[in-house]
């Protein structure tokens, strides 16, 4: 628990130098949010069932930038390799970065909720359950997605590599979060989002132990 | 869709499916045979003439 | 590490001819001596191929996830070697499966894609595993590519059934519609026959892309040769 600790301190500083960088991550995600409404022009109607969609499309694209950028200062210092020398819990390092970048996505989508707002017309009657499935969504991103950023960031072709791997297996979490974003924005007349958010809890759930168990075998020699 | 609720013909899509089945599973049967033997070769050729590293 | 010669390629030749011959027979039989069905026509004949080639498809990736995790448990590179041949044979059956489920589904129901649940999740998978042989590729240290892949593989694997349902839900709410299996062949030979044809044919080329795979990390994790005085 003390490795915890100290992991996660280690990544609030990283954190704090690197607000550049999360200030840059939130300007693609606002991007992406505009491009994505060229696709569709000013129809409101469509724009208005059409957002949830997009903002999770918005927040899975800018979750492969977060991702790859949490290992680049271990990469560009060595410092993976020093931490694992250590007698330290490769699990407590998992879980603080997949902690950190859990944060930094759930900030990133409930700063993208008032765009989305905007430029899609979107109605937020329960504001509060918007949030906590936008948590509840990260989650799901951030926990396999840890994992495979941890054997990607020193693979060649990275980039690609990383959004190839995780694509595939986050779509429960696009599917579940789509939908229940859906319901919470556009009504819920036969109350279905109780079970979507089931299906994310579950996925988190193995997610969150499966990548922790796992992450031990990807980073030892 | 026939108004009688029997699909009609469609032989085309059957055969389209029976050979394009033939020829995926056909090609990756040759390439792994082909790619066997080549590796077969290399092995060979390196049991012949131990200094050479590759 | 030596190459077994106990793995004789002899045993995965004959596999081979022996599932095509099975394919062959159950193909002429479902053509052409099966009897149109009620309802769908001549167009149900697809299943005879269709179907088994799902059947295999799940089996490969699950050979694949069974290597994996031997592999991690005993660090045997024969696993290694195992999971590479099931990934790569699941990635091709589960390409063909969809491209057959396209070609069932624009006649039965007009579209080329219906995002039935079965079909969406082979989809999935496809990708899945796609980015696995990827990673394969783009990793060259040895260890460290069996390691992750496996990883990767356990995860991909055990995400599926979620895939499954999360599509079935979703899709569940848009439309009701029978899927392939539930349509029932008049006669279910050309099936049975059909699903050995592609399971002897998939053992056989397993049995050589796994040999494959040995003489290939045979080749690469030996020692250096020493140097000859010139």
């Amino acid at each position: 628990m003390k490795q915890l600790a100290a992991a996660l301190y280690k990544e609030w500083l990283l954190q704090s130098r690197a607000l550049a960088q999360l200030l840059a991550v939130l300007v693609f995600g606002a991007t992406a949010l505009l491009l994505f409404s060229f696709a569709v022009g000013p129809n409101y109607e469509l724009l208005r069932a059409i957002a949830p969609g997009f903002l999770w499309l918005a927040l899975l694209l800018s979750s492969t930038l977060t991702l790859a950028e949490s290992f680049q200062a271990e990469m560009e210092h060595r410092a993976l390799e020093g931490q694992i020398l250590l007698p330290a819990n490769p699990a407590a390092l998992y879980y603080a970065k997949a902690l950190a970048n859990w944060a930094q996505l759930t900030l990133l989508g409930i700063a993208l909720v008032p765009l989305m707002v905007a430029l899609y017309d979107a109605q937020l009657p329960r504001p509060l359950a918007l949030a906590g499935i936008i948590a509840l969504g990260t989650a799901g991103l951030s926990a396999p997605g840890t994992l495979y950023a941890a054997m990607t960031h020193q693979a060649r072709s990275r980039q690609t590599l990383l959004p190839l791997l995780l694509f595939p297996l986050v779509v429960p979490v696009l599917i579940a979060a789509v939908k229940a974003t859906s319901l919470l924005m556009l009504g819920d007349p036969m109350s279905q989002i109780g079970s979507w958010a089931l299906l994310l809890i579950t996925f988190d759930a193995i997610h969150w132990s499966l990548c922790g168990l796992l992450f031990g075998r990807v980073v030892e020699d | 869709m026939n108004p009688t609720g029997v699909l009609g013909g469609g032989w085309e899509f059957v055969t389209a499916a029976y050979v394009l089945s033939l020829v995926v599973l056909g090609s990756y049967a040759l390439s792994v045979v082909w790619r066997f033997r080549a590796e077969i070769r290399r092995a060979e050729r390196q049991r012949r003439n131990p200094e050479v590293s590759k | 590490m030596a190459v077994s010669d106990r793995l004789n390629p002899g045993a995965g030749y004959a596999l081979m001819v022996v599932g095509a011959l099975l394919l062959a027979v159950g193909s002429y039989i479902g053509l052409f001596v099966a009897p149109s069905e009620s309802y769908m026509g001549d167009v149900y004949r697809i299943l005879y191929v269709h179907v088994p080639t799902a059947w295999n498809a799940l089996l490969a990736f699950t050979f694949a996830f069974g290597s994996a995790v031997a592999f991690l448990i005993r660090g045997d590179f024969k696993w290694d070697a195992r999971h590479e041949a099931g990934a790569e044979m699941g990635v091709v059956l589960a390409g063909l499966l969809c491209c057959q489920g396209s070609i069932w589904a624009k006649p039965t129901w007009g579209v080329w894609w219906d995002w039935d649940p079965r079909l969406t999740t082979t989809a999935v998978m496809f990708f899945a595993f796609v980015g696995i042989l990827a990673l394969r590729r783009f990793v060259e240290d040895p260890v460290k590519r069996a390691t992750w892949s496996a990883v990767a593989t356990i995860i991909a694997y055990v995400d599926v059934p979620i895939v499954y349902f999360s599509v079935r839900w979703w899709n569940s709410l848009h439309q009701m519609q029978s899927s392939p299996e539930t349509v029932s062949a008049p006669f279910l030979i050309p099936l049975r026959t059909n699903a050995f044809g592609i399971l002897f044919l998939m053992a056989g080329l397993i049995t050589l892309r796994t040999r494959l795979a040995r003489m290939r990390l045979a080749q690469e994790m030996a020692p250096p040769l020493p140097e000859v005085a010139s």
